[in-house]
Formats: structure tokens, C-alpha cells, sequence
């Protein structure tokens, strides 16, 4: 857009403002709160502790690994996730309906959630901010591929997408295809490979 | 284009507020832009179809965050600047330009009052096209939009109409932005605000749109 | 609501932009307000459907300026108010009113709860709707053609739209019935789209969309 650099540079320096004053009104709501006795701030750093270091996309990478190797333990994570999952002992809030979804040679599965964004807590953590943006949440069910295209994925000729836009109670997760030449690799070694993108769907393994 | 632009039947907007009075412009750089979005198609640089889908295009958060005529300079410049007419730097230090000589399409202060009157009718009477639809006959509208300018609204696609009149052969916005001049016929249809908006609409309100001979099928 | 939320299939957003894998917050005041959400949830008589119908009502303007987060501390403040919680004066600094009479006295979470209500997640009850389900897997249904001023989640895209039954789901709480305040069950289906009738010809031909809906936003193919 015409002046585009001028009005972003002002853009930003609003929004650093904004940022500032979101950030107060957020520690006014705190303070509010605490006064009434509806919170108790150390249960707020018990939350803020457990999505920075105990819940995030590795607890994800951890299922995909075993499902990649232990065959009857994928059967169980494609028929029932939420269970399948708790087996390694990962559940809780927007996990509660967990449905996995397996990408084949024939179809490529991509998460979203278009009315606001919707994610599996419990296995990928807290969304990154692209899964947030507008972009996302407009493109994706709308133009896949190109969205793909933006994350470095070219799909080969042939393989369907399949968009799940997850707008009820359910969270979806995505089960990649094992890349090739992994064979005899330990879970652990093949949890290290598995990327938050790859289980979102905007990424392969 | 799907943009932001396309406002029909959006909840969240709040009321509609009349201002007492209220001027022609609001401030002398209205009237500026006003005048030289106005002017600078006497150079045939652009005409409407061109100059909403640059409006079409601000990215939406700024779309709603800038006042009509901002949008009217934001469509001016970016047409300017991508057509090569004028750079940013240009923009930015606007005594550095050199004056160069009238360009010849340039409106004269004697070209404007009567372009206003004659208007830019994009009636193409003297062309023959097909018209498929009789008054009073059944339509449905397209289901999907078009990846570029258009103007059938995302509210009204999909949907069941009848057609209430034919204005004859008219330039399409789509495909005029895209530089094909090819007219088609314009119908009036009408259509209940049920079918639009279902049950929370009143039965017998309606709505009418101009649509042009593309966007529609036979019910 | 048909609120600037309702995104899908938009276009003039521009292009998506990674960002490396990372656990945590992007500022602290992300985290304060992402356990906010979660905490005053736990004694107060609010959740999420209302949280996210306070957040589709914010001006379209401020919703397009705001972050994730300042999103969640405009529908948490909007559902706290309308409990007479918090108000705006108490925010901007004035005297601490004590806590409605229905609400008190505070149950706030106690911190060691704290982890058994994250890993236990929310997961209510799901009682039956009163009647049987009216489709299967399978079946070749239509989407209904129109919205509501209320919350749901049914987007606009995918209405008037043909589509599948793929998997029946069982019974959820309807949420546009319990951001009503008046919540029931309803029957929720994965139902598949095929990207072309939903994008015509600039889709590819097997491209496919599913979303969960509920049987309300289902009507048989006529």
C-alpha cells in the first residue's frame, strides 16, 4: 500500500503504546480480582509455569513417535486419541475430545480453527502466533495449498488436503507420515524430529 | 475479492450515527483528494472499476481504522505508485520534483463543470448482448465469488431472486477492472429478506441488487 | 453472530508468518492474562462460549488491532462486568467493591488445584438430547442457509452448503444455546465439504474441508 512504510512505522509505534496499556489493564484486572478474593495470584503462576515448561509440542512429538513405532498403539491413537494420549500421561484443558488424524500418501491433513483458534492444548501447548493471526484463520480453509506453499511444503501431484476447521469441542492433532530412511530409529530419536508445524499440518516430517 | 470490504448483513458495527449538519468535507485535505481523485482520470489513468479494487486491497485492519477519504488517497497513491506515475520518494519530499510541461490529458479548470454534468455512464446502449432473463422470471445467484473485483456480495450469493427489471447493456465491474470492456446485461433482482437473512427477517421486506447477466443461473 | 471473527475464506490478510517452536509467553502480561482466563473460570459462573461471544462483539475495528491475549482481556472483563465483577472504575483505579451477594463468598483456586484442574480439563457432562439423531454416517445432508444475531458455530462459508456425514460424534452442549444462557445438548456430527462447492473453480478437485457441527445447523438434502 502506498506510504505503506511511513504508516506502518507509526503503526507500530501505536501498537508499542497499545501494548503498554494492554499489559496495565491486564495487572489492573489481577490486582481487581485478587482484592474480591476470586483469585489467588499463586494459582496464576502455577498456570503460567506449566504451559512455559511442562506443556508444549514435544508432549505431541512423544505420541507420534510411539505411534510410529508401536503399531497397535497407533490402531488405539487413531480410534481413540484422547485415551491414546493419556497413556502418556498428557491431558487436560482443550484436550478433553482429542481426534488424531493420519496423513497418507493420498491425503494431507492442515488444523484450524476459523471463528476464533482453537487447539490441542495438552499435546502442542499454547498456539503459536501465526495459528492466531488473521491470515491463518481466513486462508487456510480457503486456499491450503498456498498456505502450504508460504511454509515450504509443495505437495506432490495427486494428494488431497483435508482442512479440519475445529470449531466445536473436539481438537484435532496430526499424525505425520514417518519420513523415509528413519528405519530402526529409537522413539526418542524420532520424537526430536517431529515439529510443531508437522502436527498442525503446515509442515511434513 | 473476499476483503474486508464486503460489510452486507455484518453484526458488530454498532448504530448508525447522523451528524447534525453535516459539511460536504470535514477538512481541506478532503476536498484536495476529492478533487484529484476526481481529476486524474481525465488522464485515463483509471476509472471506478480500478479505483475500488485498489480500495478493496488496504490491508482490513487499516481499512477500519482510516476515515473515507483516507481510503479515497490510500487507492490514489497505491494506483500512482504501481503504475509508475509517482514513487514514494516523490511522496515523501514532494519539493524535490521537477515541474514538467501539462500532460495533455490533464483536466483544464474549463473540462471539469461540464465532465460533472455529462457524467461516465457505463451504458453501452449500442451494443447488442444476450439477455437470458425476462421480467419476472426466477434466478439464483452464483455460490462462489471471483477471485478478483466483483460485485456480488458474499450475503447474497447462493440465493433465490426475481428478476424486477433490465437496464440493458452495461460495462462488468469484474471484468472492466481487469481491462476487458466487453457489456453485458444489468438486471434489477429482487429478493425476499427471508431468503437472505432467514426467519429473524420480516416476511414481505426485500432487497434488491443490480446484478449483471454472470452472476446469475435460471432458478 | 456474523462478526469480523467468522474469517474463514476472507481474503486481504496478507500472508502467514512462521515463527520458531517455542514454549511460553511472548510477554509476561500474556501469561498474567492467559491464567486469569483459566482461574476466574473455575469459581465463576461463565465459560468459554461466553467468553468467546463477549470477544465477536468487541468492535470490528479493535478486534483487527488486538493480540490474542488482549482479545481474551476484553471477553473476560465484558463477562466479569456483566456478573458484577469487576467495573471499569474499579480497573481504572477507584475503590474495590466487595462481590455480589450471589457470588460470594470467593472460592478463589487454590494454587495446588491448580494442576489437577489443567491436566483434568473440563470435560462436563453430556447428557443425551431428547430426541433420537437424525442422521448417520454417510448420509448426504445440506448445511442451513442462515446465520443468527446470537453466538455459533456454524461460519458463514459453510452454510447453504451441500456435505457428508463422516462420523457421528455423540452429544456436546450446543454453544450457541449455552452462550444464550440457556444451555442443551444437541446431537454434533463431522460433516465433510468438498473445497469445491465451497471455493468453486479455484479449488482443487479432492481438497476437502470438515468441520463438527451440530444438528442444528443440519437439514436433510432436499
Amino acid at each position: 500500500m502506498s506510504g505503506g512504510h511511513d504508516h506502518d512505522h507509526h503503526h507500530h509505534h501505536d501498537h508499542d503504546e497499545e501494548e503498554q496499556g494492554v499489559a496495565l489493564r491486564v495487572k489492573a484486572l489481577e490486582r481487581v480480582l485478587v482484592a474480591k478474593g476470586i483469585v489467588d495470584p499463586a494459582a496464576l503462576d502455577v498456570f503460567v509455569d506449566t504451559y512455559e515448561t511442562k506443556i508444549g509440542p514435544r508432549n505431541g512429538a512423544r505420541v507420534v513417535a510411539k505411534a510410529w513405532t508401536d503399531p497397535a498403539y497407533k490402531t488405539r491413537l487413531l480410534d481413540n486419541a484422547t485415551a491414546a494420549i493419556a497413556e502418556l500421561g498428557y491431558s487436560g484443558l482443550q484436550g478433553e475430545h482429542m481426534v488424531v488424524v493420519e496423513n497418507t500418501p493420498s491425503q494431507h491433513n492442515m488444523v484450524t480453527c476459523t471463528l476464533c483458534s482453537c487447539y490441542p492444548w495438552p499435546v502442542l501447548g499454547l498456539p503459536p502466533v501465526w495459528y492466531k493471526s488473521e491470515a491463518y484463520r481466513a486462508r487456510a480453509v480457503r486456499e491450503p495449498r498456498k498456505v502450504l506453499e508460504e511454509f515450504g511444503v509443495t505437495l506432490p501431484e495427486g494428494k488431497a488436503v483435508r482442512v479440519w476447521d475445529s470449531n466445536a469441542d473436539l481438537r484435532y492433532m496430526v499424525l505425520p507420515e514417518r519420513p523415509a530412511g528413519t528405519e530402526g530409529w529409537s522413539a526418542e530419536k524420532l520424537a526430536e524430529i517431529v515439529t510443531r508445524n508437522g502436527m498442525i499440518g503446515t509442515a511434513l516430517v | 475479492m473476499d476483503t474486508i470490504h464486503d460489510m452486507g448483513g455484518m453484526h458488530g458495527f454498532g448504530r448508525v450515527e447522523e451528524e447534525a449538519n453535516e459539511p460536504v468535507f470535514h477538512a481541506d485535505w478532503e476536498r484536495r483528494v476529492f478533487a484529484m481523485v476526481s481529476a486524474v482520470p481525465f488522464a485515463a489513468l483509471f476509472g471506478d472499476d480500478q479505483f475500488r479494487p485498489a480500495i478493496e486491497r488496504i490491508p482490513p485492519e487499516r481499512y477500519l481504522s482510516i476515515s473515507y477519504y483516507e481510503k479515497w488517497l490510500d487507492a490514489l497513491t497505491s494506483l500512482l505508485v504501481d503504475r509508475g506515475w509517482v514513487t514514494e520518494a516523490e511522496l515523501a519530499d514532494p519539493a524535490s520534483v521537477p515541474v514538467a510541461p501539462r500532460h495533455p490529458k490533464a483536466a483544464l479548470p474549463s473540462d471539469v463543470v461540464p465532465a460533472i454534468w455529462a457524467g461516465a455512464s457505463q451504458s453501452r446502449p449500442g451494443v447488442a448482448v444476450l439477455r437470458r432473463f425476462q421480467l419476472g422470471d426466477a434466478v439464483v445467484t452464483k455460490r462462489q465469488g471471483s477471485p478478483g473485483h466483483t460485485r456480488l456480495p458474499r450475503y447474497a450469493r447462493g440465493k433465490a431472486g426475481c428478476i424486477i427489471k433490465a437496464h440493458g447493456a452495461f460495462l462488468v465491474a469484474d471484468r472492466n477492472s481487469i481491462g476487458d470492456q466487453t457489456p453485458e446485461m444489468l438486471y434489477t433482482v429482487a429478493f425476499d429478506a427471508r431468503e437472505l437473512w432467514g426467519p429473524e427477517a420480516r416476511s414481505r421486506d426485500s432487497l434488491t441488487l443490480d446484478l449483471w447477466d454472470r452472476y446469475l443461473d435460471p432458478a | 453472530m456474523d462478526g469480523i471473527h467468522d474469517m474463514g475464506g476472507m481474503q486481504g490478510f496478507g500472508e502467514v508468518v512462521d515463527e520458531p517452536e517455542t514454549m511460553g509467553f511472548h510477554a509476561d502480561w500474556h501469561g498474567r492474562m492467559f491464567a486469569l482466563s483459566r482461574v476466574v473460570r473455575y469459581s465463576l459462573p461463565f465459560g468459554g462460549d461466553h467468553v468467546r461471544q463477549a470477544i465477536e462483539r468487541m468492535a470490528p475495528r479493535h478486534y483487527l488491532r488486538s493480540s490474542y491475549y488482549e482479545k481474551w482481556l476484553e471477553g473476560n472483563i465484558a463477562c466479569l462486568a456483566a456478573i458484577g465483577v469487576v467495573s471499569e472504575a474499579e480497573l481504572a483505579g477507584g475503590p474495590v467493591a466487595p462481590l455480589p451477594a450471589a457470588l460470594a463468598p470467593p472460592r478463589p483456586m487454590a494454587a495446588d488445584a491448580a494442576a489437577a484442574f489443567i491436566f483434568g480439563g473440563m470435560a462436563g457432562a453430556r447428557p443425551s438430547p431428547p430426541t433420537p439423531p437424525r442422521f448417520k454416517a454417510g448420509d448426504r445432508i445440506r448445511t442451513i442457509a442462515h446465520g443468527t444475531a446470537g453466538h455459533t458455530r456454524l461460519p458463514r462459508y459453510a452454510r447453504n452448503q451441500p456435505c457428508r456425514v463422516e462420523t457421528a460424534l455423540g452429544s456436546y452442549i450446543l454453544a450457541d444455546a449455552n452462550a444464550a444462557g440457556a444451555p442443551r445438548p444437541d446431537w454434533c456430527y463431522r460433516v465433510a465439504f468438498a473445497a469445491c462447492d465451497l471455493w468453486g473453480p479455484e479449488a482443487v478437485v479432492g481438497d476437502s474441508v470438515t468441520l463438527d457441527l451440530w444438528e442444528s445447523y443440519l437439514e436433510p438434502a432436499a
